[in-house]
């Protein structure tokens, strides 16, 4: 029989990780949702309202130029968590068919690529990506660039392992065999076995590349203005810390609640699909 | 109990990680540790310097510091003084007689003469294209402690051009991080991009320094700036943010100086740009900045609406045009220049209107008013891609890849027009970087040049800034006030009108 206290700390569990899942189901709804929820034109500049207190028409006041921030900041939920998903879903496709091909193809290709992965690995993710977007300028685009410049590798390198370890296997060496072409073999029996792994990583990247986005962003490498992104507006509220902290402590705090959920997901979603973490248990 | 303790032990961790969120600030602020035995001042300047070369430095530290000067000074009332230079004469405005102090010595010991200051200012020549085009010397002489200038043509305005922190004299033995020159202070170490310290020198010939040390710091922070004087850690800091004025005029440790400034904010146009060769297109945008807005709210009333390049009291300021923020104006202007308008918006064969405007960040309200007019802009379907950049100097004389540009400078540091006129109007100027090639304009500030009567120059500056103003070569947008904090420690501080000197002889703390 379980201990109270067991009991306990199992509901507690259970409620977080519901808690952690309807946020974000809701982040996702409002990056779907941004022009329909957005009170007001999240670009709007009033000059007259700079640097307003809350109010019935401003919830959380306004920025700088007197534009509404809480339409800012749902406006910064499509460009921070809606570009890190982008930038996600591609690196994934990029490192899963490059992963894929060269660990089934092997010989030349994947000696070649074995290289240029070391090459990538050996550089660390922040730094390169804040020297690639500097050397690129500022701008949605290059940001894109940058950080995927630094995400894929992983991806790759993981599927390409998997998928070493799974041709040596019975299944698809008889699959060979039987004349199966070698597009199917990836597609039907390669494919599902390492997308389990790839989707643990990218739960669990997805916290990372939220962060390096907004750090690029607030060193000025992101979003050009009036674009509404949290690591800019951070920086941007930087000035009136003193005299307006609402400025920087709403991205602030969205920042750090929404690398929370992600990472809270990651883990959820490791202890799910992650078959080496279920064995150990 | 134990959870108790659980939630307690929380504490002294959020109070670890506010303290270290504060460290960084301390970071931000200079190292101000103040010898009790000696009097030391720390200082907040908010544009970086990379350079201490007088001859190249954009920003004169060395001037601001006390470590190097020029001939001739100039006062707050923009009237020239002595400096090294203890008198000059010319009879016909072409050949000069400067007359260099007897008792002066540069900070290595070696004694000024004439044939120093000659080295030095060829050298300035030599390292600094735009001192050889602004001083048309020809001929360099001297003899003692005479020096002879001859200039290409009859120059009237010379003593007046080697105010400039550009012109400073140092000695032959100086290198590009440690010049020598004659100032009250010597260098004793310079950090590029982060601060410099300087030491009195004893043998200045202006007499007793009273500061023992200085230290300059380059901050663009100006909420770092705002709180190193909060905090003690600096007693002079320039331009505190706009929205902290309240706080510190509240303040009875600290006295907040405001003046207005000789410095012009102004929106550059290239006109390598075809659109913006048309007038019409640079009335356009000209309309749409709301300089009202700027001044009131974004400047806190800290400025002064501007209608063209100097202050409207200025004596070589003519009667400008009016300038009002009217989108309809605007509109209409656009429609002028050929382009179509569709439901209030303007395009150009269906396309609309694409435009990069630079802009950067050592002066705060720059990027804010680059993002007002880029709403004003967008109002008529207008796009303006703001670009920021660390050093607008450098990146306009280089790149061409820009429209529009804000900036910022001293349109009138000596009480003249003719600076502005001919490094930001003439084909070969050194701030033309929006390539203006006007004829007419360039043929009025050639007279200009060489026009000795004073009040005949101001005729012809007011005929020059007249063809600027409507033409809209430029659109100028505010003057700033020059806002310093001085501690109330500090004594003899003078808010400098040129911006050229800071740290002087007099300069005192309790």
């Amino acid at each position: 029989m379980r201990s109270t206290a067991a009991l306990k700390q199992q509901s507690g569990k259970r409620r977080i990780k519901y808690t952690t899942l309807l946020l974000f189901v809701l982040v996702i709804m409002v990056i779907i949702m941004t022009p329909e929820i957005t009170p007001q034109d999240a670009n709007k500049l009033i000059i007259g309202n700079r640097l307003l207190g809350p109010s019935s028409e401003h919830l959380l006041g306004t920025d700088h130029l007197g534009r509404d921030l809480l339409s800012r900041m749902i406006a910064g939920v499509r460009t921070t968590v809606g570009t890190s998903l982008l930038i996600l879903s591609i690196s994934m496709v990029i490192g899963v068919t490059l992963g894929l091909l060269t660990g089934f193809l092997g010989g030349l290709y994947d000696r070649m690529f074995k290289r240029i992965v070391d090459a990538f690995m050996t550089l660390p993710d922040y730094i390169f990506a804040i020297v690639l977007s500097g050397l690129l300028g500022p701008g949605f685009l290059n940001l894109l660039f940058a950080v995927i410049a630094v995400k894929w590798v992983g991806y790759a390198r993981l599927v390409r392992s998997t998928v070493l370890q799974e041709k040596e296997k019975d299944y698809i060496k008889l699959a060979e065999l039987a004349g199966v072409p070698a597009l199917r073999i990836v597609k039907k029996h390669l494919l599902p076995r390492v997308m389990g792994n790839v989707f643990v990583l990218a739960a669990l990247d997805l916290g990372k590349i939220i962060l390096i986005i907004a750090s690029l962003s607030y060193l000025g490498l992101g979003p050009q203005p009036p674009t509404a992104e949290w690591g800019s507006m951070l920086n941007e509220g930087r000035v009136y810390f003193n005299t307006a902290p609402h400025l920087m402590l709403a991205p602030g705090i969205a920042i750090m609640i929404t690398v929370l959920i992600a990472n809270i997901c990651g883990d959820r979603l490791r202890d799910k699909l992650d078959v080496r973490m279920k064995k150990g248990a | 109990m134990i959870r108790f303790v659980k939630k307690t032990s929380l504490l002294p961790l959020l109070a670890l990680l506010v303290l270290v969120a504060c460290s960084t600030q301390e970071k931000a602020t200079p190292n101000a540790t103040t010898p009790t035995e000696s009097k030391h001042i720390t200082l907040l300047f908010n544009v970086q310097s990379n350079t201490i070369d007088p001859h190249t430095d954009t920003n004169y530290t060395a001037v601001r510091a006390g470590i190097a000067e020029t001939l001739v000074k100039i006062d707050n009332d923009l009237k020239l003084q002595p400096a090294i230079a203890e008198s000059w004469t010319s009879e016909d405005g072409q050949h000069w007689t400067f007359k260099i102090r007897d008792d002066l010595t540069f900070h290595n010991g070696e004694s000024v003469d004439a044939a120093a200051v000659q080295d030095s200012l060829e050298h300035a020549q030599k390292q600094n294209p735009s001192v050889k085009n602004a001083l048309h010397i020809r001929e360099l002489k001297s003899d003692g402690q005479q020096l002879t200038i001859t200039t290409d043509q009859p120059f009237p305005e010379l003593p007046s051009y080697l105010v400039h922190p550009n012109t400073a004299i140092i000695a032959e033995a100086s290198t590009s991080q440690a010049p020598i020159g004659t100032g009250p202070f010597l260098l004793t170490s310079f950090s590029p991009g982060s601060e410099l310290n300087v030491a009195r020198y004893a043998h200045y010939w202006g007499g007793a320094v009273k500061l023992d040390t200085a230290t300059m710091v380059f901050n663009e922070d100006a909420n770092a700036r705002h709180l190193a004087i909060q905090a003690s850690s600096a007693h002079i800091i320039f331009r505190p943010p706009i929205e902290s004025m309240e706080q510190l005029s509240a303040d009875s440790s600290i006295t907040l100086d405001s003046l207005t400034s000789l410095r012009t904010h102004q929106l550059l146009y290239n006109m390598n740009n075809s659109d913006l060769q048309k007038e019409e297109v640079r009335r356009a945008f000209d309309a749409l900045i709301d300089r009202n807005s700027i001044t009131s709210s974004m400047m806190s009333g800290q400025a002064t609406a501007a209608a063209g390049p100097f202050l409207a009291e200025a004596p070589f300021s003519p009667a400008y045009t009016k300038k009002t923020f009217d989108p309809e104006a605007a509109r209409q202007s656009f429609q002028a220049a050929g382009y179509e308008l569709e439901n209030g918006m303007i395009s150009s064969a269906g396309k609309p209107l694409a435009f990069t405007l630079l802009t950067y960040q050592s002066r705060a309200e720059l990027p804010l008013i680059a993002q007002l007019l880029q709403a004003n802009a967008s109002e008529l379907g207008i796009q303006l891609d703001i670009r920021q950049v660390d050093n607008i100097d450098e990146y306009l004389a280089i790149n061409d890849d820009w429209d529009m540009a804000l900036y910022s400078m001293i349109t009138a540091p000596r009480g003249d027009a003719s600076y502005f006129l001919n490094a930001a109007y003439t084909p070969e100027g050194a701030l033309n970087y929006g390539g203006y090639q006007e004829p007419e304009l360039t043929s009025i500030i050639t007279k200009l040049n060489r026009t000795i009567v004073e009040e005949d120059r101001y005729a012809l500056a007011k005929e020059a800034v007249s063809y600027i103003d409507e033409h809209y070569l430029n659109s100028f947008i505010i003057h700033p006030n020059n806002v310093v904090v001085i501690s109330k420690q500090v004594k003899n501080w003078v808010t400098s009108k040129s911006e050229y000197y800071f740290l002087t002889k007099d300069l005192d703390i309790e």
